[in-house]
Order: structure tokens, then C-alpha cells, then sequence
């Protein structure tokens, strides 16, 4: 017999519960949920960062470097229409490293809208955001008072309290969609060493990878311990009751983690670890960065300069 | 309570680097000082173990379930500064792999959920357990008690961050250009969840896991009496509260742009004269004669749009902080070195 999944690409571990999507999930679950999306996050992540797509062919620290710029550059302009031109930038950016459309949207769009698209709702009325009314929902006798807030004789959908919302969650989801953009396009490993050029200390980086090593170890504990106790259970157990046992077993990790850094500071000592970090760097600019970096330089003045006439 | 990206506006998250990063400095000398080369495994695997405390759901009342943040459990068991930089690198990790917490917004995060939740939680564990047994009934309240007080800190910060947006960042017809909603309703309402739910579930938390560790493993909360504040760094023990109190100066500056009028005492010699009906001569004489500052009126030439004279504001406040900092530390180096002389 082939073992067929072993060669498939699909390398998806399956979800608890997968199936009946009960909104009720107990703590258990949820949690079991979270640490295998995360195990499997991180698989995959990777897979899009080995194509060979534009993002992913330049190097990571231009790379890094140019988001972080972008970002800011996001934070920094203030007409909608900009914030729009810039976000349909990352999504030709997305084509460009071919990532699935469709995976770039679910990522990014999941977030936005559970979040800050909700959020950003009652900031269309004057209740919140004072402003010049354009569309009147309620009239009352005067005004009055629910608690500290006050409430206007009209209620209206302001021209203010719109376009704030509309600029929030663009703003919201154009900067969301560029740090998945760099989360998709590039390796976990060259991204730390990438860092480096953001001024960050290379022994920070050096734990932020081990963090991220000793991360994958404890969850995988904690998906043990979480299915030993799972496959035990029969019937949902009291608040406080869960509630002990999960902090017991927040402790028990503690002390387990505690104990494995005397262990691996042992073995690194044995190594031959003198408190010395020195990474490997085996990055080197080619042409497409510096054609990247041009481009991107015209772009991004481009940008500003137009939201100085417009802003 | 992760601040996204998007949320804060160059101003505000610009501050937060500014102020995060001597922190994180100085987190990182205090540790290397009172660990040596064991601070690496012990940071990675702390901030490991932060990241993995942050994923658990916790059961509430009512079927539903919710996260802690940690930031006080972590602190009465590794230390304060320990805490601080374990946290901080798990919600770096989260906010760069997982777009969990924005990346702008990476040092406001920090300073809200790896600076004021695990000291304010450590101090007050420790002001409310002074001198009990390591087990007793005391400590743990006090350990819920901290939980529950320190991550109402942290929410309120945050709900400060998120608040003071419409007020330091919006077009001359008042449209907010960052989080829209204004400290009148950001912290109710940011307080209430916390104060009602999420408090609680942290002192639950915190609680129990510090009886469950007293119990099995004693030793382990003596650690942190050792990791923190070694003896060669008593100085910063006695200034930390200074610090803190600069720090949370710095931030509410912006807050300074809200008060109509100027400050009691400040007077310029136009303000004089409306209030006293005349301007001493010698004020007059006296005035004008330093033409030369480089951030006149606490801001840059030709920032003059409100985003722009919010951030030249803050930033002349950072400059100044800055100066003032550089140069008592150049002071104390030379004070310092004389004594061992």
C-alpha cells in the first residue's frame, strides 16, 4: 500500500472537533484548537515563503526594512484615497509573490472585520464622534443621559464620524496586510537575522529564536497533557473545577520550563557557550534589491508628497 | 488587549518606542548582571513559557472562556525584570509571526502588558504578602489580589492610549484619523470588561497557580528574590519608582495640549499683560533675549498642522526628557568614578 499522505502536499493536522462547529465549545477544546493551528501555522507559513515570488527574492533586511518604512508610511498619510492606493499596492504585491488571493484576504480580512470593522461602527453616529449630520436615525425630546454619556437630541450618521471609519479600518487593514505580506514571503530564521538591521541587538535575536524553539517543545507538552486529559473526561466540568486545573497546569509548565533552562544552559555550556553570539549571515544584495529600494523610494515620496497637497 | 496596527498614530507609538527602549536596555544589563551567561536559557525559556500562558482558555461563568495575559504570575516567579523582557519577547513573537498585536504598536503592547502589569502586580504581591508564609492562605490572595489590580493598570493604559487619539490626531473638522473614540468612552468601557470579567480571571489564575507552585515547589518563589535586582545594582533599586514616575510624565504630555490657557507662572509678557493690566519692565527687558532655541514653543519650524505640532510636542518633550537624562547619567558616571578613586 502507498502511504498516499505521506507524499501529498497537503500536511494539515486536523482540527478537534472539526466537524460540529458547536459554538460551545468547552476550555479544553478551544485550547487544543489553538495550539494545533498553531503548530500547523507554522508549518505552512513557510511553504509560501519557498516559492519564488518578487517579495521573496529580495533580501530579507531590504525587506524588512522597506515594510517597516511602509508601515509608518501608513500610520503617516491621511486621505482615505491614499490609505486605499496603498493598500491595493499590497495586493499586487501579494500577486506578485504569488500568494493565493484568496489566503491573503482570509488572513487579513478575518482579523479586520471581527476587530476593528465592529469597533468601528458606532463611530458612524454623533453619540461618539461629534460632527456635521448627513443621514438623521432618531429624534428625541431633548437630551439626556445614560450613565456619563450624553445623548443628543438627534442621532445622526455624522460626515466626520464615516469617514473616520472608514479610514480606520483601511488604515487597520493596510497595515495588517503588509505584516502578513512579510510573515508569508519570508523564513522565520531570516526574518530574526533581518532584525539586525533595525539596530536589534544580536543576542536579543539569538533568544527570540530559542524562545520560538522552546515554544514549539512546550506546546507539544501542553498537547499532551491536554489530550491525556480530554480522552479521560466524560462530562463538562465546573468553572472553578476547570479553572484549577488549568492554572495547576500553567504551574506545572512553569516548572518544567524552569528546570529545562538550568538543562540547556548546562548543555550549552558544555558546548562551549561563552555568552557569544555570533549569527552567520549569509545574505547579499543583488540587483532586484537595489531596482526594489528605487522603486520603493519614488513610491513612498510619491505618497507623501501627495498627502501633503491632499492632507 | 493587544493594540493592533493602526490603532495608535505616529505620535503615540513613536513615544512608546522612545520609552520602551532604554527599558528594555537597562532590563537586559539588570539580567545579565544577576544571571551571567544563564540569562539566555532562562529568558528564552520564560518567554516561552509566557507565550504559552497567553494561549490558554481559561473557563468563565456562563459557558464562555478567556485569556490571561500572565504578566503577574510571571513576575512572582521570575522577578519583575524577568517578567518584563519574557513577556515582551513573547508578544514580539506574537505580534511578528502570528499578526497578533500590531508591529507599530509592538512597544505601547509591551509597555502596557511587560512593564506596568508585571511591577504593578509584583509590588503589590509583595506589599500585600510581606513577611507571611510562603504557602498561606495570604500570599495567595495576595497574588490574586495583584492579578486582578495589575491588569486593570494595564487596560487602562491601553484605553489612555487608544482615548487620547482623537484629541492629538485629527483633521481641522474633526474627523479622527486613528482610533476614533475619546477617553470618555474608551476607558468605561475598556474598564468595564476588565473590572467585571477579565480581572478576575487573572486573580483566579495568578491565585491558584502561585498556591499550586507554593505547594510543590516552595523554592520557586524564592527565585525571584534572587533574579531581580542584584546587590551591585542597589541604585536602581531606590530610582525605579523615580523612573516609572518620569515615564508615566512623558506620557500623558499630550494631555498638557488639552488645558486651555498656560501653565501658572509661565506667563509671556502678552499673557502678563491681560492678566495684570501691565508688564514689569524688567520682565520686558528680560524677554527675547534667548532667540535661539531650536524647538521654539515646544515644536519644529514648520510643523504647524495639528498632527504635526501634537508630534513636534511630544517630541520636544522626548528631546527634553532625553537631554536631561544623558546628562545626569554623564554626572553620575563621573560622581561614581570619583568614589571608587
Amino acid at each position: 500500500m502507498r502511504l498516499h499522505w505521506l507524499v501529498t502536499k497537503d500536511m494539515r493536522i486536523p482540527l478537534p472537533d472539526d466537524t460540529k462547529k458547536t459554538s460551545r465549545k468547552g476550555f479544553l477544546d478551544k485550547t487544543l484548537g489553538d495550539v494545533t493551528s498553531f503548530l500547523r501555522d507554522s508549518v505552512f507559513l513557510e511553504e509560501y515563503a519557498k516559492r519564488n515570488g518578487m517579495l521573496q527574492s529580495i533580501d530579507p533586511r531590504v525587506k524588512v526594512l522597506t515594510i517597516a518604512v511602509l508601515l509608518i508610511t501608513v500610520s503617516l498619510i491621511r486621505p482615505p484615497f491614499l490609505i486605499g492606493v496603498l493598500y491595493l499596492f499590497t495586493l499586487i504585491l501579494a500577486l506578485l509573490s504569488k500568494i493565493p488571493l484568496k489566503i491573503f484576504l482570509l488572513r487579513v480580512w478575518l482579523f479586520v472585520p471581527l476587530f476593528s470593522g465592529i469597533i468601528a461602527i458606532p463611530a458612524l453616529i454623533n453619540v461618539f464622534v461629534p460632527g456635521e449630520p448627513i443621514l438623521i436615525l432618531a429624534k428625541f425630546q431633548g437630551k439626556w443621559f445614560i450613565g456619563p454619556f450624553e445623548i443628543p437630541e438627534v442621532i445622526a450618521i455624522t460626515r466626520q464620524g464615516s469617514v473616520a471609519a472608514l479610514v480606520f479600518v483601511l488604515r487597520v487593514a493596510t497595515s495588517v496586510s503588509l505584516v502578513v505580506l512579510m510573515l508569508l514571503t519570508t523564513k522565520w530564521s531570516s526574518l530574526l537575522k533581518a532584525l539586525r538591521i533595525l539596530c536589534i541587538p544580536q543576542i536579543f535575536t539569538f533568544i527570540i529564536s530559542m524562545t520560538y524553539r522552546y515554544i514549539h517543545l512546550l506546546l507539544r507538552l501542553l498537547e499532551d497533557v491536554l489530550l491525556a486529559k480530554k480522552s479521560r473526561v466524560i462530562r463538562r466540568s465546573s468553572v472553578g473545577d476547570g479553572q484549577r486545573w488549568v492554572s495547576t497546569q500553567m504551574g506545572t509548565l512553569m516548572k518544567r520550563s524552569l528546570k529545562m533552562s538550568e538543562d540547556v544552559y548546562s548543555a550549552m555550556v558544555s558546548r562551549g557557550f561563552t555568552n557569544e553570539v555570533k549569527i552567520v549571515d549569509t545574505f547579499n544584495i543583488k540587483k532586484v534589491d537595489y531596482l526594489w529600494s528605487l522603486f520603493f523610494i519614488l513610491f513612498v515620496s510619491l505618497i507623501l508628497s501627495l498627502n501633503r497637497v491632499w492632507g | 488587549m493587544h493594540i493592533p496596527d493602526g490603532y495608535l498614530g505616529p505620535q503615540t507609538y513613536g513615544l512608546f518606542y522612545a520609552v520602551m527602549t532604554p527599558i528594555w536596555f537597562f532590563a537586559s544589563r539588570i539580567l545579565k548582571k544577576s544571571l551571567r551567561a544563564k540569562h539566555v536559557s532562562y529568558l528564552a525559556l520564560g518567554a516561552a513559557f509566557s507565550f504559552v500562558i497567553m494561549m490558554f482558555n481559561i473557563p468563565a461563568p456562563g459557558g464562555s472562556t478567556g485569556h490571561v495575559v500572565g504578566g503577574t504570575l510571571i513576575a512572582i516567579i521570575l522577578g519583575p525584570w524577568a517578567a518584563l523582557m519574557a513577556v515582551s519577547i513573547a508578544l514580539i513573537i506574537q505580534a511578528l509571526l502570528f499578526g497578533d498585536g500590531g508591529v507599530t504598536a509592538i512597544a505601547a503592547n509591551c509597555f502596557n502588558m511587560a512593564f506596568i502589569m508585571p511591577f504593578s502586580g509584583y509590588y503589590i504581591y509583595k506589599m500585600l504578602s510581606s513577611k507571611s508564609e510562603v504557602s498561606s492562605p495570604r500570599q495567595i490572595f495576595a497574588a490574586g489580589v495583584a492579578g486582578y489590580i495589575s491588569l486593570n493598570l494595564a487596560a487602562f493604559f491601553t484605553a489612555l492610549e487608544f482615548g487620547i487619539q482623537p484629541l492629538i490626531a485629527h483633521t481641522p473638522d474633526g474627523t479622527p484619523l486613528y482610533a476614533p473614540y475619546p477617553l470618555s468612552v474608551a476607558v468605561p468601557v475598556m474598564a468595564f470588561e476588565h473590572l467585571i470579567l477579565f480581572g478576575f480571571l487573572e486573580a483566579v489564575v495568578t491565585g491558584l497557580a502561585v498556591a499550586y507552585v507554593s505547594k510543590t515547589d516552595p523554592l520557586m518563589l524564592g527565585l525571584s528574590s534572587v533574579a531581580p535586582v542584584p546587590a551591585t545594582m542597589r541604585t536602581t533599586r531606590s530610582s525605579k519608582g523615580l523612573w516609572a514616575f518620569i515615564v508615566i510624565l512623558v506620557i500623558l504630555t499630550p494631555l498638557g495640549l488639552l488645558a486651555s490657557g498656560t501653565a501658572w507662572g509661565e506667563w509671556s509678557s502678552d499673557g502678563l499683560h491681560s492678566l495684570l493690566g501691565f508688564v514689569p519692565e524688567g520682565l520686558k527687558r528680560l524677554e527675547g533675549i534667548w532667540q535661539y532655541s531650536f524647538m521654539a514653543d515646544y515644536n519644529l519650524p514648520g510643523w504647524d498642522s495639528p498632527l504635526m505640532a501634537a508630534m513636534g510636542y511630544i517630541l520636544s518633550a522626548l528631546v527634553g526628557v532625553g537631554v536631561i537624562v544623558f546628562v545626569t547619567f554623564i554626572m553620575s558616571r563621573f560622581i561614581s568614578a570619583d568614589r571608587k578613586s
